[in-house]
């Protein structure tokens, strides 16, 4: 192998390439670039540095000003100075976001709680729909099959809009407006990139350990249960990281159907007019980084598996 | 293979596949099929008193054609962002593509654009609209420029207000798809790659000839979700506040806020007139599908 790379490298040097090396010598084709390339590259490095700080250099930004007195932002902002330091340094904002800030009577420590069950909910509900049909659907051929198979396409693809209002008004008829079981309800549905990833998981998961279980007597439950699952969780692990994310910022759901159980997403929504409206933009800045540290931290701890599985684990077709 | 040990067609099998299924069909039922017919049964009553009528699809009509009417608005607002949806599309590929050719630093880029995928749009919002505000960052840098902005600034002002949410878009639009996109270009056997480089391909053609017709079946299937999403394309235009209008509308933010507050906060809870939108919109969005999924389809694809 190091010889093929050796004389693969050699014949590309000769073409006008260059060729960087990996840590054990070999060289990765992938990084094989001419003079044209490195320069097309390094200017799109630039592009993509500018970018990054554009990202992040704002958040930045928002820290430091959840960092000033509502006075002292104020006076900085009418006197053209955005990108002065506290004078002084106060923590008092977020003292305030987390002890007294409100809405509907929740405060911020409720609304993290809302946050909290509604995503477990929500969770559990959307993975156990999508995990049980793309299992059945990947496993076994019975009739009906296909036209659920079918219809999961084409509820996918089709692009009905509108149906809100049809929507709400069941959600009153039925009664589970403003309460939990509205979740429960609304999220136990198989239709989304859920099943999508999980079916084609299944599909790739060989036969013969259910087999083995057959043949010790077990039946379809413990294949499920006991095999199958355990086997797909590298694929429920990341798909439960990012709908939580996904569940955590989100905020129309919550305001239109859940308005008494306000979320960080959509409280942040509701208590932004009325701060900044009063002057109290560092209270609200503040609210706002105390809301995100949640999902920044579960995304520092899972970064890779989300890399990795959504790249591996993406879209063919 | 078929398996003679599996307890083929034996009953509780077919328990089994019935308790599994049995659920997630009753909530597709009730909470996608009953929801759509009952949208369009209302799209043909009057609201609250539920008589037969045409008057939501005449009132949609006006709406739509009527100089400053705020479905026509509505419409052209989104198709202007399906249009940038298209672009973020295509700029997402780009990017996918230099991760792919592993550019330096390309691990820590992946992880940064996808902050805005993992933070709530509120914040992002708040943080953007901070940032652009005539006393804020970014006027303070156009100051010293010599360019001034408006005292109003660039969200209050019908001829910035839509241009402005759409470099949000922009802004924060290289998460999920960036992925994907990578994923798919990962898959691409590198001894082609190899072998094509010794045959003396450029990078030009490599790209034209070999890269992209072997991604071709992720792109197809990402082009037709995202024209699934043709008249659901919109910024978050109620985060951007926009209480006095500034021209933002979309069609997904006008039918949120037809709905918005019915029970509680006093919306206007005009479902029929949102469901005869619906509908007439759907009806042109599905053969526009469909026609598209042939089309693509007729694109050969290879198999790696």
């Amino acid at each position: 192998m190091q010889k093929e790379y050796a004389s693969i490298n050699k014949q590309l040097k000769k073409k006008g390439f260059r060729i960087h090396k990996k840590k054990d010598g070999d060289a990765h084709i992938l990084k094989v670039r001419n003079k044209a390339e490195r320069i097309v590259f390094f200017v799109v490095f630039i592009f993509f540095v500018l970018y990054a700080v554009s990202l992040i250099y704002p958040f930045l930004w928002l820290i430091i000003a959840s960092l000033k007195t509502p006075t002292g932002y104020m006076l900085d902002m009418t006197m053209g100075r955005p990108f002065a330091f506290p004078k002084p340094w106060t923590f008092d904002n977020y003292i305030y976001a987390f002890n007294k800030m409100e809405y509907r009577g929740t405060n911020f420590f409720g609304m993290f709680f809302n946050s909290l069950w509604q995503c477990a909910l929500s969770l559990f509900c959307g993975l156990a729909a999508s995990g049980s049909v793309a299992y059945v659907l990947s496993r076994f051929r019975f009739r009906g099959r296909n036209l659920v198979y079918g219809v999961i396409i084409f509820t996918m693809t089709v692009p009905i809009i509108g149906n809100t209002g049809g929507m709400y008004k069941l959600v009153t008829d039925l009664g589970i407006y403003n309460t939990p079981f509205y979740i429960i309800c609304t999220s136990f549905n198989c239709i989304g990139l859920s099943f999508m990833i999980l079916y084609g998981f299944f599909s790739n998961i060989s036969q013969s350990y259910a087999e083995a279980v057959y043949i010790d007597g077990g039946g379809e439950w413990t294949v499920f249960l006991k095999i199958m699952i355990p086997q797909a969780a590298p694929a429920f692990l990341t798909l439960a990281i990012v709908n939580f994310i996904g569940c955590w910022n989100e905020y129309t759901g919550p305001l239109l159907y859940l308005p008494s159980f306000p979320t960080i997403a959509s409280g942040m929504y509701s208590i932004k007019a009325s701060l900044l409206r009063t002057g109290q933009d560092p209270i609200y800045y503040s609210a706002i980084v105390l809301s995100i540290i949640p999902v920044l931290v579960l995304f520092c701890c899972f970064s890779d598996v989300i890399m990795k599985n959504m790249s591996v684990g993406g879209l063919k077709g | 293979m078929k398996s003679r040990t599996r307890p083929k067609n034996s009953l509780n099998r077919k328990i089994f596949i019935v308790t599994l299924l049995a659920l997630p069909i009753l909530q597709w039922l009730v909470f996608w099929l009953y929801v759509n017919i009952n949208s369009f049964i209302l799209a043909f009553q009057t609201p609250k008193t539920y008589e037969w009528t045409f008057s939501n699809f005449q009132q949609f009509w006006y709406e739509l054609t009527n100089v400053g009417g705020t479905i026509g608005l509505a419409l052209k607002n989104t198709f202007l962002y399906f249009l940038l949806n298209m672009v973020i599309m295509f700029l997402n590929l780009v990017v996918a593509y230099f991760f792919y050719k592993q550019i330096v630093g390309y691990k820590v880029f992946r992880i940064i654009y996808y902050f805005p995928a993992i933070i709530s749009g509120v914040a992002m919002v708040a943080v953007y609209t901070a940032f652009i505000n005539t006393n804020g960052p970014l006027g303070s840098i156009l100051s010293a420029i010599g360019i001034e902005m408006r005292p109003e600034g660039l969200l209050h002002n019908s001829d910035t207000a839509t241009p402005t949410i759409m470099a949000y878009c922009i802004w924060t639009g290289f998460t999920t798809n960036v992925l994907l996109f990578c994923g798919a270009f990962a898959r691409i056997p590198v001894e082609l790659i190899e072998s094509a480089r010794l045959d003396g391909c450029g990078p030009t053609r490599e790209l034209f000839q070999i890269t992209l017709p072997l991604i071709w079946p992720t792109m197809s299937t990402m082009l037709i979700f995202s024209l699934t999403g043709i008249f659901a394309a919109s910024g978050p235009i109620l985060l951007f506040d926009p209480e006095n209008g500034y021209e933002t509308m979309t069609i997904s933010y006008w039918i949120f806020s037809q709905v918005y507050g019915s029970g509680a906060v006093g919306g206007s809870g005009s479902y029929g007139l949102v469901s005869a939108a619906g509908l007439c919109f759907t009806l042109v969005g599905v053969p526009i599908i469909l026609f598209v999924r042939w089309l693509v389809e007729k694109v050969p694809t290879v198999e790696y």
